[in-house]
């Protein structure tokens, strides 16, 4: 974790010369070259993939926490909704089909799922906040993983697989620049300074001309298409998937990623993503213990970094254009 | 019909369980407005502490009682000084998230302990005694009847003693308080160790119903007794009681007449309806919205 | 209908009010905060509530933008009904109010917070913003531009780029004035607008509020507990007291009505 924020460190001198689309096709060349010519070993390769759909949760769940400032403890049921959706699709209807576009397709519709499943969600945050809608948040995703378990078509509570390997670096690539991409047009848009506004001051949004409802509704189906699109990915890379895979030990685990990396920023979901993913790997040799000390984590971050490290600051590469220096450029 | 009251008796026994835990819950939303997400793993501990009691040190019923009452105590204790009162004035979510890590933290380190499920040795004689068609066991009467008084010995204290008053007042209005002279800090962690003893009771009765436990017992029934507390209005004692008898009332009637796997999607459905038709609960007053 | 009702209603021929609040009565649980209230406010006119602490004045604001709903009565903007209307509808037509506490987008740039505010007259789809299309594009620098020109008319464009939480308090009360004026209203609520101000800053308040008001055409009602504010601004006073209006006019008339004094005067001599 340390070589990784160093890493970042001295990235920053360079920053300057950093776009959002070289970094994206640098990374693209990358993500396509590692795979083709073995450039990493696989287990390396499954651990930047890993990082990939956690940068993916990660984005997701801090539109929602971070951005919009509600509180869901729940995401971990969209990316179950996506996974199964996107499992079922490739296993049970397309895979007799060309394999090619199949994948693609099944995550889309696993995304499209989940995101339909989050405008659900979106209309208790209406009424309630804060505590309570956490509250419905997790009972939203109890409900989900209690629902799967009495599907005994999709395996109930033994889960499901039958999926082939079709998650590869270059999709997890693709994926993370689309979320990202998405994540930062929405922010820095009309809608996005909705989110903010309801943030900071839910009813001075309201009173002055922000549609709250519809850009919570807005928030919620991005969110959740993101946390499906992930759940696909994840599906396909570890080829099973059960009820328990999505429980709120999941949610947690996106909880302390936006909240190491930071609320409110793109670059801090990143940097709270791949650092936690790397160091819950370099904990492996811990055993069981290794989960003890995530929590402990948290609890830690809480007390003394509450924003975590980028907390509503951002990269300036991630900036678009017109906004850098908070759009006070003329 | 005889069906119907065991089941209804099974109900009070659940419902006892939960309005144990439930009430830790609306006592320390009461006075802090935050939901301590780790009070189901204190339930937890109390579980494995009962274990320790009986299993390992051979003690009798009402000893491993006090063990388990004691230690959670103190750990819901430590837990308040360590965890939670450095963030007293941060957000709200700073809070939440730090419970939820807690939470977290308990049940993993008590898997680090004990990888494997435990075994609850019997604690009372088993008797089992016939009313008119329905059976009673000496467990059913134990945990309905130790509820009870401790419940009974709650409501003295907050509505009798003058620690009771402070903790009414605090929840109240916090901001006041400490004006009128009133010791927050200690009240609030006065108001810990009742709710953490009351869960460590809890699980012992848990125990005692259900003798196989693992580190994870605490998620599922800790949120039943959550809900509980919302269904009557959290941060009010006598709504987390009756909200706590009517969800056992429905989880055991649910899986009595429909397959029982749908239990826990009844009861989170439930409380869903109820979040988005009365957000406060049953005997929780609307706020009106200030601008 | 009461003949309160009949009186407050439109002439037939005369041009609609700005503002019209008929017999408007509005309840807590058991508690009346607001019983019968009848005024109008033309437009163009700057109107101002006053009136002793808890008579109402505040609930009147939150009744017409919507923040409440009132128990009995209708609210017409410009002859239309907006009475239960949500919010943000109201704010879209045209009605857009300041808070008796600030109330900004604290940890949004002073930009940001008046670009929010462009938020229901923006013409862009989600998918386009999602997508940052052409139109997005365009809006966004009609907006940007827009707001600019707006803090640079009015003394905040020096401050455009810092968070608002870190502008002196001066300086927040009128960001928020310029806030609502960004919706493009063509009424403005003020909600105490010089609480905590010392007379200096009074004075500048008043023509900053006075210059607003010409450049941008707008009708003004605002509540006020300093007089001078009030009675050297206001050319039409509403007098409130439990709920009740208990005088309605000009504001040298106002000022020497026996009950006006009694009730409100007395104690602020």
């Amino acid at each position: 974790m340390s070589g990784l924020i160093e890493f970042l460190r001295a990235l920053r001198p360079a920053e300057k010369y950093l776009s959002a689309r070289s970094v994206a096709a640098a990374g693209f060349v990358l993500a396509l070259a590692i795979p083709r010519f073995n450039l990493l070993d696989n287990y390396l390769q499954l651990l930047l993939m890993l990082i990939g759909i956690n940068i993916i949760l990660t984005l997701s769940l801090n539109l929602i926490n971070g951005y919009m400032g509600e509180f869901s403890v729940g995401h971990a049921g969209f990316m179950a909704a996506g996974a199964y959706v996107s499992s079922i699709l490739s296993v049970r209807i397309l895979a007799a089909h060309s394999p090619v576009w199949v994948f693609p397709c099944a995550v889309l519709a696993g995304g499209l799922v989940a995101g339909a499943v989050g405008l659900i969600v979106a209309v208790p945050s209406f009424k309630t906040r804060g505590d309570y809608l956490a509250i419905v948040t997790l009972a939203f995703s109890m409900i989900v993983k209690s629902v799967i378990e009495n599907i005994d078509a999709v395996g109930g509570p033994r889960g499901f697989l039958g999926m082939d390997k079709l998650t590869n670096l270059p999709w997890v690539f693709f994926w993370v620049v689309v979320t990202i991409w998405i994540t930062r047009n929405f922010i820095y848009s009309r809608f996005g300074r909705g989110i903010l506004a309801v943030r900071e001051d839910e009813i001075a949004a309201d009173l002055t001309g922000v549609n709250t409802r519809n850009v919570k509704m807005l928030a919620f189906v991005v969110s959740s298409f993101f946390a499906g699109i992930a759940g696909g990915l994840y599906a396909h890379l570890i080829q099973y998937i059960s009820p328990g895979s999505f429980d709120i030990v999941k949610s947690t685990e996106m909880l302390v990623m936006v909240y190491l990396g930071g609320v409110g920023s793109i670059a801090g979901s990143i940097l709270g993503a791949a650092s936690y993913t790397v160091m819950l790997e370099a904990l492996r040799p811990l055993g069981i213990w290794r989960m003890a000390v995530m929590p402990l984590l948290l609890v830690l971050l809480m007390i003394f970094r509450p924003r975590g490290i980028m907390g509503f600051r951002e990269a300036r590469w991630l900036v678009p254009f017109l906004e850098r220096d908070g759009g006070a450029k003329k | 019909m005889i069906y119907f009251f065991q089941q209804a008796l099974n109900a009070v026994q659940l419902g006892s369980v939960y309005a144990l835990i439930a009430l830790g819950y609306t006592m320390v939303y009461g006075v802090l407005s935050m939901i301590n997400f780790a009070h189901g793993d204190f339930f937890m501990v109390g579980a494995f502490l009962c274990f320790v009691g009986a299993a390992l040190l051979h003690l009798p019923f009402v000893p491993v009682l006090l063990l388990s009452m004691t230690g959670v105590t103190l750990l819901g204790v430590a837990t308040e000084r360590i965890a939670y009162r450095p963030l007293r004035n941060a957000p709200k979510v700073s809070a939440i998230i730090t419970s939820l890590g807690v939470g977290i933290f308990l049940e993993n380190f008590t898997l680090g302990l004990s990888p494997y499920p435990k075994y609850i040795p019997q604690l009372l004689p088993s008797f089992t005694y016939t009313v008119g068609g329905v059976s009673v066991s000496t467990f059913q009467l134990a945990t309905i009847g130790i509820s009870f008084l401790l419940m009974f010995a709650l409501h003295l204290i907050v509505n009798k003693t003058k620690a009771g008053l402070a903790m009414r007042a605090i929840s109240a209005d916090r901001a006041v308080v400490p004006l009128m002279g009133i010791p927050v800090d200690k009240i609030i962690a006065l108001t810990f160790a009742l709710g953490s003893g009351l869960g460590g009771a809890a699980g012992v009765m848990y125990a005692m119903a259900y003798p196989v436990i693992d580190p994870y017992i605490g998620i599922l029934v800790g949120w039943k007794a959550f809900i509980s507390a919302v269904i009557g209005g959290i941060g009010n004692i006598r709504g987390a009681v009756l909200g706590a008898y009517i969800l056992g009332m429905v989880e055991i009637m649910t899986a009595a007449f429909l397959p029982s796997t749908y239990r826990d999607l009844v009861t989170f459905s439930l409380l869903l309806a109820l979040l988005i038709y009365r957000p406060r609960g049953l005997l929780g007053r609307a706020e009106i919205q200030k601008v | 209908m009461t003949n309160a009702e009949i009186s407050g209603l439109p002439r037939p021929g005369a041009a609609p009010a700005a503002l019209e609040l008929i017999n408007v009565t509005h309840h807590f649980g058991g508690l009346r905060a607001l019983c019968g209230v009848n005024f109008t406010v033309a437009p163009g006119e700057l109107a101002g509530i006053i009136g002793p602490n808890g008579a109402g004045k505040t609930t009147v604001f939150n009744l017409i933008s919507g923040v409440y709903k009132p128990s009995k009565g209708n609210i017409l903007f410009h002859g239309g009904d907006i009475t239960g209307l949500r919010s943000s509808a109201i704010t879209e037509r045209g009605i857009a109010r300041t808070f008796q506490n600030i109330r900004l987008f604290k940890e949004l740039t002073v930009l940001d917070n008046v670009r929010a505010a462009h938020y229901a007259r923006m013409r862009v789809n989600p998918l386009e913003a999602l997508f940052h299309s052409g139109r997005h594009g365009s809006e966004e620098k009609r907006v940007t531009a827009e707001s600019r020109d707006l803090l640079d008319r009015f003394g905040l464009g020096a401050s455009a780029g810092e968070l608002s939480r870190n502008l002196p308090y001066g300086l927040q009360r009128r960001l928020e004035i310029l806030r609502a004026a960004a919706t493009g209203p063509s009424l403005i609520l003020l909600d105490e607008p010089a609480a905590g101000m010392h007379p200096g800053e009074v004075e500048q308040l008043m023509s900053f509020i006075l210059k607003l008001k010409e450049e941008l055409s707008l009708t003004v009602l605002l509540i006020e507990h300093q007089m001078k504010l009030v009675m050297g601004m206001c050319s039409h006073v509403v007098v409130l007291d439990f709920g009740m209006v208990i005088a309605d006019g000009e504001a040298g008339q106002v000022r020497s009505d026996p009950g006006v004094r009694k009730a409100y005067m007395g104690s602020a001599k």
